[in-house]
């Protein structure tokens, strides 16, 4: 399993989870360990599991996706946190979460292509 | 892919870093003057002016030039003149990711072409609201990208009815959600898809021959934020900035309190899908 990048998914919405997982499953190289349906668990579940990846959504309830970026790396500031923008690419959202330190940004919905461009290159 | 930002797409594309990006947002920051800055460089009004009818614009929601205009420290003439300097002088994204020698121009250039006839298949639909309707065009892009995503998305194509004003009280067939907006625009968006709509959408989407009701919900949960963002994207472009709460399920009949609601229903192959805006 050595060079298998372990990727935690943080989304409210268990649809397009169930979407990114059925693109992921489709890629060698990545392994999802953990999904969360908020930011606050996703925060919870980083410190549990360690991912090499996280691929979490913005608008979610109980913590978004902006201030879970920003406490995972508060954490850990190595920690390669991807947003995914479900806001259509509003500038000033993709550059905030890009501000905090998240380290790409994917669009939803998921084009397989997009998703495996951003992991690769991270 | 409901990217409506160049820079996005071209990090989606693997053309630009996440640091380069920020970098060229950086450059068009000191480039791109607003139109104040722009007038107190060139000498046309003083910062203390400036001030003045920027507090005035944020107290009325109105544009830099009429706040200015209605206090007397800009003629029409100037404005004018401040905001073709405005357009003339702007740098594009994927100019400056050129000027920064980021990327090769025919690179840049090509990704634009891509792009643009992507963002092509989000051109506005014309609907007939009245214009005695507060936010006539902000209901007229919801319905529309309504309509849109429903069929890119989950496949459905919908024939518009009519657009029905006044409302008071909101009658919602099959799984309804409601998405609020807070910020420049207060509204509540409304969405509502009978099961039939969404097992059809889920099946385009997940590939999946079984769709549970709670699938259903999630599904319509899901377009609702695919919706409104990409209304939000719009609505940033207009220079109007709003965020949104994550959806959530309501029970139909809505009962609106010091509100009135816009409805648009759709005729689909698997029943009437809804639209509506409360403000």
């Amino acid at each position: 399993m050595s060079g298998t990048k372990k990727i935690l998914l943080v989304d409210d919405s268990g649809v397009a989870t169930k979407v990114l997982e059925s693109i992921i499953r489709g890629f060698e190289g990545y392994e999802i360990v953990g999904r969360a349906k908020n930011g606050a668990e996703g925060v919870k579940l980083y410190g549990e599991l360690h991912p090499d990846v996280v691929l979490m959504d913005i608008v979610m309830p109980v913590m978004d996706g902006l201030k879970a970026t920003q406490s995972i790396l508060l954490i850990d500031q190595r920690a390669k946190v991807v947003v995914i923008s479900s806001v259509g690419g509003a500038r000033d959202t993709v550059v905030a979460a890009l501000r905090l330190g998240a380290k790409s940004v994917i669009a939803k919905p998921y084009e397989a292509e997009a998703v495996r461009t951003v992991l690769d290159r991270l | 892919m409901a990217v409506q930002f160049f820079g996005q797409y071209l990090l989606e594309k693997g053309i630009i870093t996440a640091e380069q990006l920020l970098k060229v947002i950086e450059y068009q920051e000191l480039q791109n003057l607003r139109i104040g800055d722009l007038a107190v460089r060139q000498g046309l009004l003083s910062e203390n002016d400036a001030a003045r009818v920027n507090q005035l614009q944020l107290s009325q929601d109105i544009r830099f030039g009429e706040a200015a205009i209605q206090l007397g420290v800009l003629e029409e003439v100037e404005v004018q003149i401040l905001l073709t300097s405005q357009r003339n002088s702007h740098v594009y994204f994927g100019e400056a990711v050129a000027l920064l020698r980021l990327a090769p121009r025919d690179e840049i250039r090509k990704a634009l072409e891509e792009f643009t006839t992507e963002q092509a298949t989000y051109e506005r639909a014309a609907f007939d609201i009245p214009e005695s309707v507060r936010l006539a065009p902000v209901v007229a892009s919801y319905f529309d990208l309504s309509l849109k995503l429903l069929l890119r998305y989950w496949g459905v194509a919908a024939k518009p009815g009519e657009v029905i004003t006044g409302l008071r009280e909101l009658c919602l067939e099959g799984n309804a959600v409601e998405v609020r907006f807070s910020g420049d625009l207060a509204v509540r968006c409304f969405l509502a898809a009978p099961a039939g709509v969404a097992v059809k959408g889920g099946k385009n989407l997940l590939e999946a021959a079984e769709i549970t009701p709670e699938d259903c919900i999630d599904l319509t949960k899901e377009l609702a934020n695919l919706v409104c963002g990409n209304l939000i994207a719009r609505l940033s472009q207009e220079g109007q900035n709003a965020t949104i709460s994550p959806p959530e399920v309501v029970s139909s009949p809505v009962v609106l309190a010091d509100e009135q609601a816009v409805r648009l229903e759709a005729a689909t192959p698997y029943g009437s899908y809804t639209v509506a805006v409360a403000f």
